[in-house]
């Protein structure tokens, strides 16, 4: 085992594939949720002004043709007043999470990475997970981001207990909510926060965390070069016109200590 | 016009004040079964009394001018009938705008789920009794009501509704107003009432749980098993408390509207 001051190397590609595929690597589920949170929130007013009309005239017409007796058709039952915003929003809030993700995580798609590993699973090491400093730490981040989206959301409360204040029973619904959606939008921005301090937190650690020793990255180099499928595939560029990899085989990339 | 000759048995007068006795009785009968759930036969029946006493001048002098055509036994007990639709159709729109409140109260009930207890409760016996949080918002605002002199314009709507209905004529000839507001406005007026009074706290609530499904998505916790629900329920009292004056006045108001929209003439 090497000191963690010893550990001054970036970790290699392959490194921090072996961390991905054990788990080690974070994920950015977070900032994507967050992405999709804030599309959505952001187009429902568009969506309700545009959707909330043509509920009403299809509950209207449902009602109509039910007492008249008339046929329902698929128009009638899913008008494409409502469906197509309601899909445009989806599509939206996917798309936005879809490319946060891909920002954060890369566009790296290996079906190897789902699969199951049994050697993720481990008493010892989830006990040590469990009981650590770490878990001490993601405790005090945990109530520090939860304190920060409590108060956020207090402080966004703020026209919404006026109105339920000064105006009671006679509340104007458009104006109860939107206030409702002013409480939403500062809260977004806080979980907005707290998420990418949250990942770029996690994602330091993990880069600390995965730093690689001298010695481990002689080792892996030397694995590399007996590693026959490397040779092979090394070989297979350099014989490509135009596309030779540099003559670097058998030269082992020692970095200075 | 000799209205009731062919009945001197009765007499015109007799006629129309137990016209008016029907409709008064039933429509005490029915109105007053959200303001009195407990109360005797005798209360109601006294209650009755005295309107009917009151309202039987206006219907004569109404009778001098529209009177109802009995021509017999049976045209009598089709017109008492008659009036005690009539009675039951007022009584009904009067109690359907007074149990608004209890209605909001219910959804909020069900909503934060303060009343899942008697949503879910299996013994039939005890489906009469509503939830708490319905229980209070309709005392609360049927206190509202009585305070800005509600019941003064229930019992003016009650009494003038014999000089804009004149007895015998309701279903004598095609109906007025009176009937498309008592069967469509008035259970329209009260449902609309009822989510009115029930959106600002109910927007509260949803508004938390909203606020708490961020908070809890953004923050890996998992609350135990009723916290969230312990929670909105503290949210919804306090939005009713901190409502409750405004809350109080507006239904309040919007409930005496709402009476003078369903009863004719007002």
């Amino acid at each position: 085992m090497s000191d963690a001051a010893d550990r001054t190397i970036p970790a290699t590609p392959r490194r921090r594939e072996l961390a991905r595929r054990q788990g080690l690597a974070p994920q950015a589920h977070l900032p994507g949720w967050v992405a999709v949170l804030a599309t959505t929130v952001l187009l429902l007013p568009a969506w309700a002004a545009a959707t909330l009309p043509a509920a009403t005239a299809m509950m209207r017409r449902t009602v109509v043709a039910a007492i008249a007796g008339a046929p329902l058709d698929l128009d009638l039952l899913l008008p494409a007043a409502l469906v197509m915003p309601t899909a445009l929003v989806v599509a939206a809030a996917a798309a936005a999470g879809l490319a946060v993700r891909f920002l954060l995580d890369g566009s790296g798609w290996q079906l190897s990475r789902a699969a199951f590993r049994l050697d993720r699973i481990g008493l010892v090491g989830g006990l040590s997970r469990i009981f650590s400093a770490g878990t001490v730490r993601a405790a005090i981040g945990n109530a520090a981001g939860l304190a920060v989206l409590a108060v956020a959301a207090g402080f966004a409360a703020g026209p919404l207990v006026t109105i339920l204040r000064d105006a009671g029973a006679t509340a104007d619904p458009v104006r109860l909510f939107a206030a409702a959606h002013r409480l939403l939008l500062p809260l977004v921005a806080a979980a907005a926060a707290v998420a990418a301090v949250a990942w770029l937190l996690t994602r330091a650690r993990f880069e600390r965390r995965i730093r690689m020793t001298p010695e481990e990255y002689a080792d892996e180099a030397r694995g590399m070069q007996a590693d026959p499928k490397v040779r092979l595939m090394r070989q297979a560029r350099q014989t490509r016109p135009g596309r030779g990899e540099p003559a670097t085989e058998g030269i082992t990339a020692r970095p200075a200590a | 016009m000799e209205p009731f000759t062919s009945l001197p048995d009765w007499g015109p007068h007799w006629l129309v004040a137990l016209g008016v006795c029907a409709r008064v009785a039933a429509a005490v009968a029915t109105g007053t079964l959200p303001i009195l759930p407990g109360a005797s036969l005798r209360i109601r029946g006294t209650l009755a009394a005295v309107l009917a006493a009151v309202a039987v001048p206006g219907a004569l002098a109404a009778a001098a001018h529209d009177a109802p055509r009995a021509t017999g036994g049976s045209a009598v007990g089709g017109l008492l009938i008659g009036e005690v639709l009539v009675g039951v159709g007022l009584g009904t729109a009067v109690a359907a705008v007074l149990a608004a409140a209890g209605w909001a109260g219910g959804i909020l009930g069900s909503v934060s789920g303060l009343s899942w207890a008697d949503d879910f409760d299996p013994d039939p016996a005890g489906q009469g009794e509503s939830a708490g949080i319905a229980r209070l918002a309709r005392w609360v605002g049927l206190a509202a009501f009585f305070a800005a002199g509600g019941q003064l314009a229930v019992v003016a709507g009650l009494v003038d509704s014999v000089r804009h209905v004149p007895v015998g004529t309701a279903f004598a000839g095609p109906a007025g107003g009176w009937l498309e507001t008592v069967v469509v406005a008035a259970p329209g007026a009260a449902l609309d009432l009822a989510v009115l009074f029930a959106m600002p706290a109910l927007t509260a609530v949803v508004a938390f749980h909203l606020a708490a499904a961020v908070c809890l998505r953004t923050i890996p916790f998992t609350p135990g098993h009723g916290l969230l629900q312990s929670l909105a329920a503290v949210v919804l009292l306090v939005a009713l408390w901190l409502s409750a004056e405004s809350w109080a006045g507006g239904a309040a108001a919007a409930m005496i509207g709402a009476v003078d929209g369903c009863l004719p003439g007002r």
